[in-house]
């Protein structure tokens, strides 16, 4: 079989590959990294390991008459055209779960680092100033705190588990509750959409994106939100209403993790560039080294599985199995 | 007619249909022939019989009735009848004594009793007569009702319960006053910037939930729990409510700073426990106090007292008082805290995950008697208290009360079920009242929080004397197998030693429509107390 892979741009594109030709000895492996060389491998492609940085458009797929099978080397598929898939008969599988632990970390990394003013006084004590009264008046412990976590899939249960032992009470809401025992076991509380900004000292936004969450979180939700309380997104941009963020980060929120921008990389003018209570990071919550193995691990799982006839797994187009 | 039916006569006609007795030799005049229409309840130590008739005297909101055996007994109830004498709660004691007629002789039971009866009883009274003896009986039950209420004692030589009875007349006597001074407290309420209020015993005492939520929601204001109060006076899941004030005077003052007026209603001003050394002084606060009883008024820390019914003071007030929209939070988070709380600490059997689920587990009716002692605390924080009536523990501290108690309370109220929540130290003082639980069939739910020792008096050692807790004996209890001892009794129990134990023992508990004790393993930790 005809193989193209899409590789992140990293410093282990070499590595990488290596281990592709290794697993997949006896096939023919492209490797690529940019839309243009993928355009290009397509014509007479079997199967595509695509990741999210470069897009599988409706022209890609129609010009790609072999493709039978794209496994996605990540957790979303919204940079794959799946109508066009699904008319060709085309599988497209993706990863689950592979990353929730690496974001929970990251979530909980960035709300001691915005708890403390962890980034200003690293700065302030490069440049020189010795700051202990401003950081004495602003650290701040997470025991005690209200951690309001808004969906409550595999990411939301792997943050909670790692939240409950800082002695903080944890609120959700999620279209679907949780049993009551699994509630009860892991100290949750479901409530609703309000409550959970009315109520929690730090949000965490953990939904999948449909089109009806465009800007779910507006000025509304905001100006529920208590004085001193902290937003975090490692979900998805589209969820939040920037204009209004950019209004709360001034006048109510402590702070603000922020994994995902509408446009990655911002535009130099992009105002949450300048707010001083902002923590930004480049979409990198879920793939630290280990996630990155575990993804890849999987994906070669779910290629190997196709090959061999037996059912793939997170298959979101095709595949009867 | 003789005095031995002339007694059971009078019990009869104030509808007196349960007595609580530990029998001796003396005794024997008052128990024969005794009539199918009272229970006599047999407590197998007097220290249990008092106590039971404590909680039934509570629950059923009557004098009870009691017969000790002359000195031992009434040498064991001591303890039990100053706790007693501390709740407030009227009790009509017997005593009995030898045969008046070798008095002189000092006789193996005689005692000089009424000495020691009167340091635990509100009034005590030796009678001189058979004649004597109904009239006797008719005053100590008055005394008994008298504000603030307590025992009343009337020791009984046996010979008289043989002469010839009087009756005398029988009164009625309504005891709770209306405060006066209502017009003015309503005054300095409705021009009170940041009111509070604190909510004591006497409201739950006197059924007046109701007007204490009334009172609350037309001020608006927070109210605080009454510290160490021996029954809940608010419910605990109002949206105005604060939790309970920590019992130091420190702490009071300081939690109650913030306001320039606040009103204690019923319950002394304020109990505290242990000493803290700091001022005593107010500052801008003003603290006004009402109670039926005017011993708590008179060592108050408020600067205005008002003598009466706190029920009838708080009716009047809401007359007066200008209502305030109250703006209550929606939802409570204590839950969703609570419920955190019990998850983290579930594996380790720690308190906030025991209480959690015994709270959960409880049905919502449930009276619960505490004597958690070193959970306490916590206890009225996690179970929710929803209905007046639901909580009672001995206002001094006295343990040996709560198991007693519980059954004494389940006899009054058999509509609703009874939790006994007590420490594996406390339930020691107390065990033979499982010997009464089972033999009446009194489906009361015993949780025995077992942390092998005194804990409380750890946690006071380490704050005291840091370091020196490994060197201070007596406080430790081990190898004590409370399910053998259940069983020896006739009460069912088990054994909980991880979570899953504790809930499906719980469960099995309340279904079971029977005495049951469970033995809770808690975490032994000693839990910082200063
Ligand atoms: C009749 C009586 N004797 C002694 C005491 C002193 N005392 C107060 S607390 C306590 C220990 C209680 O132990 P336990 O019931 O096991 O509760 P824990 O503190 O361990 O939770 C003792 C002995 C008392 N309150 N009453
Ligand atoms: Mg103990």
């Amino acid at each position: 079989m005809n193989f193209t892979v899409v590789l992140p741009p990293s410093e282990r594109v070499a590595e990488q590959a290596g281990l592709l030709q290794q697993l997949l000895a006896g096939h023919r492996i492209a490797v690529v990294l940019t839309w243009e060389e993928q355009a290009q491998a397509l014509r007479t492609t079997d199967i595509l390991v695509s990741t999210a940085f470069v897009p599988v458009t409706r022209e890609d797929i129609l010009s790609a008459p072999q493709l039978k099978f794209i496994q996605v080397a990540g957790v979303g598929v919204d940079h794959v055209d799946l109508e066009a898939a699904a008319e060709k008969g085309i599988i497209v599988a993706a990863v689950a779960g592979a990353n929730a632990e690496s974001v929970a970390e990251h979530v909980i990394m960035s709300t001691l680092a915005l708890l403390r003013p962890l980034i200003a006084s690293h700065g302030n004590l490069k440049d020189g100033r010795w700051d202990l009264p401003s950081w004495m008046a602003q650290a701040q412990d997470l025991a005690g705190k209200t951690f309001g976590i808004y969906g409550m899939g595999r990411i939301g249960q792997e943050l909670a588990k790692r939240l409950l032992p800082f002695r903080v009470t944890l609120l959700y809401h999620d279209l679907r509750p949780l049993p009551p025992d699994q509630e009860r076991l892991r100290g949750l509380s479901f409530v609703s959409k309000e409550m959970l900004f009315q109520g929690s000292d730090i949000i965490s936004l953990h939904l999948p994106f449909t089109p009806e969450l465009y800007h779910t979180i507006g000025a509304k939700e905001f100006s529920a939100m208590k004085d001193g309380s902290i937003l975090i997104n490692t979900a998805r941009a589209e969820l939040v209403d920037p204009n209004a963020l950019i209004v709360a980060l001034r006048t109510k929120l402590l702070g603000a993790a922020i994994d995902v921008l509408e446009s990655e990389p911002p535009p130099p003018d992009d105002p949450l560039l300048q707010m001083p209570n902002v923590l930004l990071t480049p979409h990198g919550a879920g793939v630290t080294l280990q996630a990155q193995n575990r993804i890849a691990q999987d994906a070669i799982q779910n290629v190997l599985r196709f090959l061999d006839n037996r059912p793939v797994d997170n298959v979101y187009v095709g595949g009867s199995s | 007619m003789n005095v031995r039916e002339a007694i059971k006569e009078w019990l009869q006609y104030h509808h007196i249909s349960v007595v609580f007795g530990n029998p001796g030799s003396t005794e024997i005049p008052f128990l024969v022939d005794w009539p199918e229409e009272i229970s006599y309840i047999l407590g197998l130590q007097e220290s249990q019989v008092v106590a039971m008739a404590d909680g039934y005297a509570q629950a059923s909101r009557m004098p009870a009735v009691v017969n000790l055996h002359s000195q031992p007994g009434l040498g064991h109830a001591m303890g039990a009848l100053m706790s007693a004498k501390r709740n407030r709660t009227p009790l009509v004691v017997t005593i009995g004594q030898e045969d008046s007629r070798h008095h002189i002789v000092e006789p193996l039971l005689y005692g000089n009793l009424a000495p020691w009866a009167s340091t635990v009883s509100q009034w005590s009274y030796q009678p001189t007569s058979a004649e004597d003896v109904v009239p006797a009986l008719e005053r100590a039950y008055h005394e008994a009702r008298r504000p603030p209420g307590g025992p009343a004692s009337v020791i009984l030589p046996m010979n008289y319960l043989n002469g010839q009875a009087v009756w005398n007349p029988r009164r009625e006597i309504d005891y709770h006053a209306m405060p006066d001074g209502m017009e003015d407290l309503a005054g300095i309420l409705n021009a009170a910037k940041f009111p509070a209020l604190v909510m004591g015993d006497e409201v739950d005492k006197e059924d007046a939930w109701a007007q204490a939520v009334g009172l609350a929601e037309a001020l608006d204001c927070p109210v605080f729990g009454a510290p160490l109060s021996m029954r809940v006076g608010f419910p605990n899941r109002h949206p105005l409510y604060q939790g309970i004030l920590n019992p130091v005077m420190s702490g009071i003052i300081q939690s109650l700073s913030p306001y320039d007026v606040v009103l204690v209603v019923g319950g002394p001003a304020f109990l505290t426990y242990p000493y803290i050394p700091g001022s005593r002084e107010w500052g801008q606060t003003r603290v006004y106090h009402i109670s039926s009883d005017p011993e708590y008024l008179a060592r108050s820390m408020a600067a205005q007292g008002y003598c009466g019914s706190v029920r009838v003071a708080m009716e009047t007030l809401l007359t007066k008082i200008v209502p305030k929209e109250p703006e209550l939070p929606e939802v409570e988070l204590w839950e969703a805290e609570q419920k955190s709380a019990a998850a983290r600490e579930r594996a380790d059997m720690g308190s906030d995950y025991v209480l959690y689920t015994i709270g959960q587990n409880m049905p919502p009716d449930t009276i619960v008697v505490d004597e958690s002692v070193s959970h306490s605390l916590l206890l009225r924080k996690i179970l929710n208290f929803t209905r007046q009536g639901s909580y009672y523990t001995a206002s001094n501290g006295a343990l040996g009360w709560g198991l007693a108690a519980a059954a004494g309370i389940q006899l009054a109220q058999p509509g609703r079920r009874v939790m006994a929540v007590v420490g594996d130290g406390a339930s020691l003082y107390g065990m033979q009242s499982l010997w009464a639980i089972a033999e009446h069939r009194l489906p009361i739910v015993i949780v025995i929080l077992n942390n092998h020792g005194y804990t409380i008096l750890k946690s006071l050692t380490q704050s005291l004397y840091p370091g020196h807790l490994p060197a201070t004996p007596g406080l430790t209890v081990q190898h004590v197998n409370f399910v053998r001892l259940a069983e020896s009794m006739g009460v069912r129990g088990s054994k909980a030693e991880n979570p899953s134990d504790l809930e499906w023992q719980l469960k099995e508990a309340w279904s079971s429509r029977e005495p049951y004790l469970l033995d809770v393993q808690v975490d032994a930790e000693i839990p910082k107390l200063l």
